[in-house]
């Protein structure tokens, strides 16, 4: 391994792993897709990595990046009429909570999965805290249409809640 | 929303369960790309070589210049394959897609080629048999022999013409679309460079 680059990519990507790896458990349901995201995000990150001029944090360019790759790779597999069939008992909650929390959480990532491709992406900028200014630049939103944005996802978060 | 709050509260806990990518397994991810062109370019190849030899098989005439034009091209394919599989720096892949280009440029060249020379080269014969077959087809008689005309050379060279196309763009479909994504991710590699 010579080129430069590539070792500062890997560096970078291998320091920030657990954001690629957020995104792929907000977007899917078991390991084997879990792990082909990553590995498509990783790609993407590959390719838009020379286009990074610093000028943002790494890892807000990596959630851009990251997220954009989910949401198109999902809108295509819809296109193509492939269906994600939601199987939330392989869930498996791997937190140290009670019990009634976990079914709880079972029940909120059951709810998450129903929600659009930009609505997942929103409500994973809230359980990461970002800010509305990070999630305006991260997604490419102004401030304020990042917050309707927010809100329109978490009444209908809660809709789907209140339906299961 | 309560679920959402507890939710948030657990988010950042237990990631040390994610998977662990190390140095290799990234540079393997990223250069799969390669890879998995070349793979396509071995499935299509085969199945050409099939295509090939079932046309041999029902014609009598085992295609010997075809598996052979097959075989040794695809040993070089095969040997650049795996030269790209072999995880080198993004220098070496770079020259590696280009030789692995030039060489399925100059299989589905040569192979096309071949197409129409032997259309050309057999281009009375030929017609004598379509022509021959249809009259037979259409009248229900078995004849050995048949008077070409001027205007069954033409009808039949119209009929070739639009062959070789649909051959031509099955190619284009096929190894153009290879040579594409290859010329694509060369140039990718050089911006990165």
């Amino acid at each position: 391994m010579n080129s430069n680059l590539e070792k500062i990519f890997i560096a970078f990507l291998k320091e920030n792993q657990r954001i690629v790896h957020k995104v792929c458990r907000i977007y899917t349901d078991n390991k084997e897709d879990h792990e082909d995201l990553f590995q498509e995000i990783t790609i993407q990150l590959w390719k838009s990595f020379p286009g990074f001029k610093g000028d943002a944090k790494f890892s807000t360019w990596m959630y851009r990046v990251a997220l954009n790759t989910a949401i198109t790779l999902f809108k295509k597999s819809k296109k193509n009429g492939f269906n994600t069939e939601i199987d939330v008992s392989s869930l498996k909650i791997e937190y140290e909570v009670y019990e009634d929390d976990e079914h709880k959480l079972k029940r909120m990532y059951q709810a998450i999965y129903t929600l659009s491709d930009i609505e997942k992406a929103l409500i994973m900028m809230y359980l990461e805290n970002k800010s509305y200014r990070d999630i305006g630049e991260i997604l490419g939103i102004t401030e304020g249409n990042a917050r309707v944005k927010m809100n329109r996802a978490k009444n209908n978060l809660k809709q789907q809640l209140n339906t299961k | 929303m309560e679920e959402l709050e507890l939710l948030k509260n657990n988010w950042n806990k237990n990631t040390e369960d994610f998977k662990e990518y190390s140095d290799q397994d990234i540079l393997g991810m990223i250069k799969k790309q390669s890879v998995s062109v070349t793979t396509t370019l071995l499935i299509i190849g085969l199945v050409e070589v099939i295509i090939w030899s079932a046309y041999g098989y029902i014609y009598g005439e085992f295609p010997f210049i075809r598996i052979g034009l097959f075989a040794v091209f695809f040993g070089l394919i095969i040997f650049w394959f795996n030269k790209i599989r072999s995880g080198e720096s993004s220098l070496i892949l770079m020259k590696n897609i280009l030789n692995l280009r030039k060489t399925v440029f100059g299989y589905a060249g040569i192979s096309f080629t071949l197409i129409v020379f032997d259309s050309l080269i057999n281009f009375r014969g030929n017609t004598s048999d379509f022509i021959r077959g249809w009259k037979d087809g259409k009248n229900g008689t078995h004849s050995d022999t048949v008077n070409l005309t001027t205007v069954n050379y033409i009808v039949f060279a119209f009929i070739l013409v639009f062959f070789i196309y649909f051959l031509y763009w099955i190619y284009k479909k096929t190894y153009g679309k290879i040579l594409s994504d290859l010329k694509k991710n060369y140039k990718e590699l050089s911006k990165a460079e």
